[in-house]
């Protein structure tokens, strides 16, 4: 464990700088924390970045928060889906704007994931679908940070995937001796993401180990596999990882009619190639 | 469902899928019939692609066959052979794969219908 720790603080150091955020992102994970600040306030903030705005409000408006087409403004949005999905959603929006260029397939891995966690979640009936959703949008900010910080390790990884034909996240312990979960988290830290987001992001790859959060934690673990298992997006490796048993049995997922589900999401998951087609975008 | 290109769109193709402006509001619902007009005011709104009931137009030869789709399918489980829990997942979802080909294939007839 120690290592890992020292192992984050090495790259810490090698990182110096954090991809830049837009400052109306940075103003707003400072207001969000404020008690009195109102959905007004907001959407006011973000709406004066307006290619911001335009991203927040298309993802807001995609078939993953349950009410695809209808959400007019940002705070409009705020009252629907409350300040953690937005924060979550602004986040991506502006992070993934470099990964919308350079790494189109880890986006589209990263909307199908947040499609599916949003249909998994609604299929179980747990309680805030929208911010599973989001924090399976936000599940491989790691991988970003990999590829936009440490872009010579990035290089390493893909070539030892190549190679070797192992998972991107083997590859990383290989080259980093840390993976991009424990980067994800690091990172959600230092942009103060609340937990509800963090949790699901660090423990993607082991449900079994959380402690906090476990239905997040393993819907979000099993959306990832399904999302690969539907052949959508590029997580880094074209392979479906091991789902955890425990994990699957401890939200119930026996329980529901899995072929009747898997139909649905690789339904939904034609919206993601839909995402890149809208006017402009 | 046919994603299209404005260009090659004609009156009387029918939208599988709502068009949105670049905020993801609704511009044009599903299963609107595009008139002449209509897809004027599309080009005008800068609007470059829609998904259309069918298969109405010829795109070449650039889809994978079904097959194709079914092995790629299998080699994307080959890491995780012979576990219990992911062969459910591959049936499932080999499943979904067959049911949605073939109601696209009856999409194309013009059924709709499951075979």
């Amino acid at each position: 464990m120690s290592t890992k720790v020292q192992q984050l603080k090495v790259l810490a150091r090698k990182i110096q700088s954090l991809p830049t955020l837009p400052k109306v992102v940075e103003k707003l994970m400072t207001m969000v924390e404020s008690p009195d600040v109102s959905p007004k306030d907001i959407g006011k903030l973000i709406s004066s970045d307006q290619v911001l705005g335009a991203r927040v409000l298309k993802l807001v408006n995609s078939s993953f928060y349950g009410f695809p087409g209808r959400i007019s403004s940002i705070s409009h949005a705020i009252i629907l889906l409350g300040f953690n999905v937005i924060k979550g959603v602004v986040l991506s929006a502006s992070v993934f704007d470099l990964m919308e260029r350079s790494m189109v397939g880890l986006w589209e891995h990263s909307l199908g994931s947040a499609i599916a966690s949003g249909t998994i979640s609604r299929a179980l009936g747990l309680n805030e679908p929208e911010e599973i959703s989001t924090a399976a949008l936000l599940h491989d900010i790691g991988k970003v940070l990999v590829r936009v910080s440490l872009s010579a390790d990035y290089d390493k990884i893909v070539d030892v995937v190549n190679a070797k034909q192992i998972s991107f996240r083997e590859a990383e312990l290989e080259i980093l001796e840390v993976d991009h979960a424990e980067i994800g988290l690091w990172l959600s830290r230092e942009w103060n993401l609340p937990e509800k987001l963090s949790v699901p992001i660090a423990g993607h790859h082991d449900p079994d180990g959380a402690v906090k959060f476990k239905d997040r934690v393993a819907v979000v673990h099993i959306a990832d596999a399904f999302v690969r298992a539907c052949g959508v997006g590029n997580g880094g490796d074209p392979w479906v990882g091991q789902i955890s048993r425990k994990a699957w049995d401890s939200i119930g997922m026996d329980g529901i009619d899995l072929p009747k589900l898997m139909r649905k999401i690789m339904e939904d998951l034609e919206e993601v190639e839909m995402f890149q087609q809208a006017p402009t975008g | 469902m046919q994603k299209v290109p404005i260009e090659l769109v004609k009156p009387g193709m029918v939208l599988a899928r709502p068009i949105t402006n670049e905020a993801g509001m609704a511009l044009c619902a599903e299963g609107t019939e595009l008139s002449e007009t209509i897809i004027e005011r599309l080009i005008r709104m800068n609007v470059s692609h829609m998904t259309l009931k069918g298969h109405p137009v010829d795109l070449g030869g650039e889809t994978k066959t079904k097959e194709q789709k079914a092995e790629e399918l299998k080699t994307r489980f080959s890491r995780v052979q012979g576990d219990p829990l992911m062969q459910k997942v591959l049936s499932a979802a080999q499943n979904a794969l067959i049911e949605l080909e073939a109601e696209r294939e009856g999409d194309n007839i013009g059924e709709g219908g499951h075979p």
